[in-house]
């Protein structure tokens, strides 16, 4: 017998061996062992129900031909749609509320990323090799919505529309292009730096902005002190302030600022809004002929400001600033500090400030900086950004595990500590915090530049639009910037209320008075609207506005209904405050001279604010207006609306004015 | 050959193989030394973040109630159930503390689901509890009531 004769059972025997284990390999997939799992936790769910448990092994696919995807987590994710696995663990766990994305539609990968073709757990879920998307965070889910729905949903996806608002109110577009958004230059123009601010002043601010003021949005540089020196050198070379200490009365200047409100939008003594700069430490920072410059036309120095022009008179500035000038002092300001800060700008150098300047991209949120080219975005397009190949990202020097290497994850750092990765990186710290990084991430996650299926199309939420009001109304508008508070047509601020109807809510003697006086309306509001120095045919330009314009057919067509209701009648009258107090306890949330509560606007003098057919419509349906008021919505009859239009009307104020 | 230089030769060998390994040992803990600072330098820097989950024990749907209780319920019944939201000064009746678990445990889910929709008079009690039925869908009433839950547990 040949030495082959001899081995060849044996190959044969490890031949058959190797055969039948890789049947076997093939037949015991990882995923089996799942099933196996929830078959088990299905047969205790369902002891005692008369039916037979069917469950079959094998693959579970769904395929969206629209969509092109082809997913199979349903493999082992088994409980999704049955909801008695409600709290059972992971992969087996209900799919929360999923009524309007069902599966057969969507799938799973659309939204959550990952590999749907994958059946184990680490190919499925990534990060692995030569598959860019892993699933997403939790914290990022919400990214996905804006394929079909856009970026625009507050209610529903709260943490995506933070991120899209703080993109733009930070600044991002100045540096970062994102298709179809016009760049925005956030920060004020940076012209006649020297006439405007003492130079130890400005040093200290580039230092640190979030020092001078947390609230700030201007980001870190992290300059070190000779570079703030030399920015600082550089930004203030021109002819020093004009003029001299303002000469003003200080005891009327502060009784003007008080009055006008200012602390709606500045901060002063940590109160107050963040519109506008901080102001309590505002003498130590800018010149006094500066100060009267701004307050006089702040649209004159910076056309974007938010500030209003209040229609002072001179003098009344004068005295505006010579109070600040004395009183808004920076008390915790050491003179010697000061005095070396301001002799270490004044030898700085101009040329190595302007390249740092240059080099840092100050343009991205300033104009007019002298000497420096405004050439637009400087940092990296933003418009497909969340769907960028991993390969793309520099980690740098910082060791990352393979399984945290993800573009979430990147983009999460980067904003989170934007110089992480590599020294020399020119992104600025804005020290965003981690729900912040968060809500910027996910809206970078969301620039997909992709588009769905035009049946998968949905868009919801408000789309701010471009509305812009012209003619002598514009002018107003333009002037006193309402639009920083006040919506109008979709267009504007969240601070005050919405005036697209307002024409059809309050009367003309109303709106007259409450534009040179303006009074509250809503007790429990931080935010108070500043009294202007309206003029006579400005006045009556905003009402024909609103009397024309802003109006709405829905209250409008009441006026006959409305004209043959008895709103006179005593008896009426009587019956409504019984509903009002008793019935409907309105007075729970709205105050009727001094009385009730604070939640809603209060109703004194209703009679001589509100259009009486305006307070039948807002009973009919006090959602009609705004959506989101905290307001109960009753059922009443027509009669009931009658009687309590005819009360509240009826309230007399008893203050005698 | 003395005796001495005998075994100073034997010896020598032992001797190299000695001054070899200390010398070894020596740049080893050196060595290690060295990576410590560079590990406490690194420290220092700004570290790589993994998003983590917000931390709550909320469930889903409890998470859902609390958002709800915050726009709605807070103005009255206070951010934390404790009835001294706001608003609660200016009721005559004031607001059911739902962080009082003896008061809470008078009233089943339904009933809590009850006021919510019909407001105060619905379980007899006062009109300054307005209704939301009209207002809230009925997942959205059960989320709170789920909410309501927790604030009396802890």
């Amino acid at each position: 017998m040949s030495f082959f004769q001899r081995i060849f059972p044996i190959l044969a025997l490890l031949s058959f061996l190797l055969l039948i284990g890789l049947v076997w390999k093939d037949y015991d997939r990882p995923y089996l062992e799942y099933q196996r799992k929830f078959k088990a936790l299905l047969d205790q769910k369902s002891t005692g129900s008369s039916k037979p448990v069917e469950f079959g092994f094998g693959y579970r696919q769904r395929w969206s031909k629209e969509l092109g995807r082809v997913d199979r987590c349903e493999t082992c994710h088994l409980g999704l749609d049955d909801p008695r696995f409600k709290d059972a663990p992971q992969p087996f766990t209900t799919h929360p509320v999923i009524a309007e994305h069902a599966y057969e539609k969507f799938g799973c990968t659309e939204c959550h990323g990952g590999q749907g073709m994958a059946t184990t757990v680490e190919d499925a879920h990534g990060p692995t090799e030569n598959w860019n998307k892993a699933l997403y965070h939790d914290n990022f889910m919400e990214n996905s919505c804006s394929l079909c729905h856009g970026e625009y949903l507050q209610a529903q996806a709260p943490v995506l529309f933070r991120g899209q608002t703080m993109f733009f109110e930070y600044g991002c577009r100045g540096c970062h292009k994102v298709d179809g958004r016009a760049r925005t230059v956030t920060g004020p123009p940076l012209d006649e730096m020297s006439k405007r601010v003492k130079s130890d002043w400005l040093y200290r601010w580039l230092m640190g902005p979030k020092d001078y003021w947390p609230q700030t949005k201007m980001p870190d540089a992290k300059f070190t002190s000779q570079e703030a020196a030399d920015v600082s050198a550089f930004l203030l070379q021109g002819p020093g302030p004009e003029g001299q200490a303002m000469s003003g009365d200080a005891g009327p200047g502060k009784t003007t600022l008080l009055e006008s409100r200012c602390t709606t939008c500045h901060t002063i003594e940590g109160k107050g809004g963040k519109t506008g700069p901080e102001l309590s430490k505002v003498a130590s920072k800018a010149y006094p002929e500066r100060l009267f410059k701004v307050v006089k036309d702040p649209h004159a120095l910076w056309s974007d400001s938010k500030m209003p022009i209040f229609g002072f008179a001179d003098k009344d500035i004068n005295d505006i600033v010579t109070f600040m000038s004395q009183e808004y002092m920076d008390l915790d300001l050491n003179e010697n500090e000061a005095a070396r800060q301001a002799q270490l700008v004044a030898s700085g150098s101009k040329e190595r400030g302007k390249e740092l300047a240059v080099k840092q991209g100050c343009v991205g949120c300033h104009s007019k900086i002298e000497g420096v080219k405004e050439i637009g975005e400087l940092g990296p397009d933003m418009s497909t950004f969340g769907v960028v190949h991993i390969s793309l990202l520099d980690f740098g020097d910082i060791k990352v595990p393979f399984k945290e290497r993800t573009v979430p994850n990147w983009i999460y750092n980067k904003i989170k500590s934007p110089r992480l990765f590599k020294e020399g990186l020119k992104m600025p710290d804005y020290y965003f915090s981690a729900e912040e990084a968060t809500a910027i991430t996910t809206y970078t996650l969301s620039l997909k530049g992709k588009e769905v299926p035009a049946s998968y199309t949905l868009p919801l939420g408000e789309r701010p639009s471009d509305y812009a009001p012209q003619g002598a109304f514009g002018k107003i508008v333009d002037k006193y910037r309402c639009l920083v508070c006040h919506k109008i047509n979709g267009k504007g601020g969240e601070v005050a209320n919405d005036l697209s109807q307002e024409g059809s809510r309050v009367q003309e003697a109303w709106i007259k008075k409450f534009m040179k006086a303006p009074d509250t309306i809503r007790p429990m509001l931080e935010e108070r609207m500043p009294p202007f120095k309206i003029l006579d045919p400005e006045n009556d330009a905003i009402f024909a506005y609103c009397r024309t314009t802003l109006v709405t057919d829905k209250v409008e067509d009441l006026t006959g209904p409305v004209d043959k209701m008895a709103l006179g009648d005593p008896q009426i009258i009587r019956d409504g405050e019984k509903l009002y107090f008793e019935k409907y306890g309105c007075n729970a949330c709205h105050q009727i001279n001094q009385k009730g509560g604070l939640v809603g606007p209060d109703l004194t003098e209703t009679g001589k604010r509100l259009r009486p057919e305006w307070v039948v419509y807002y009973l009919h349906d006090p959602k009609a207006f705004v959506k989101r008021s905290v307001e109960p919505v009753y059922a009443l009859t027509d009669k009931e609306i009658q009687a309590l239009t005819a009360f509240v009307l009826s309230s007399r104020s008893s203050v005698t004015h | 050959m003395t005796k001495e230089t005998s075994m100073l030769l034997r010896l020598g060998p032992t001797l190299t193989l000695f001054a070899a390994l200390s010398l070894f040992f020596l740049t080893a803990t050196g060595s290690s030394i060295a990576v410590a600072a560079s590990s406490e330098e690194r420290a220092q820097l700004p570290l790589f973040e993994v998003p983590r989950k917000p931390e709550s024990t909320l469930t889903a749907s409890e998470q859902r109630g609390a958002n709800l209780y915050a726009y709605y319920c807070a103005v009255c019944h206070g951010k934390n159930g404790e009835g001294d939201g706001f608003n609660s000064s200016q009721l005559s009746t004031p607001p059911a503390k739902h962080d009082d678990a003896t008061f809470m445990s008078t009233l089943s889910d339904v009933d809590v689901a009850k006021a919510i929709k019909g407001g105060g008079p619905a379980l007899g009690r006062s009109t300054d509890m307005p209704p939301w039925g009209r207002v809230l869908t009925d997942r959205e009433v059960s989320d709170l009531v789920a909410f309501v839950r927790t604030l009396s547990k802890q």
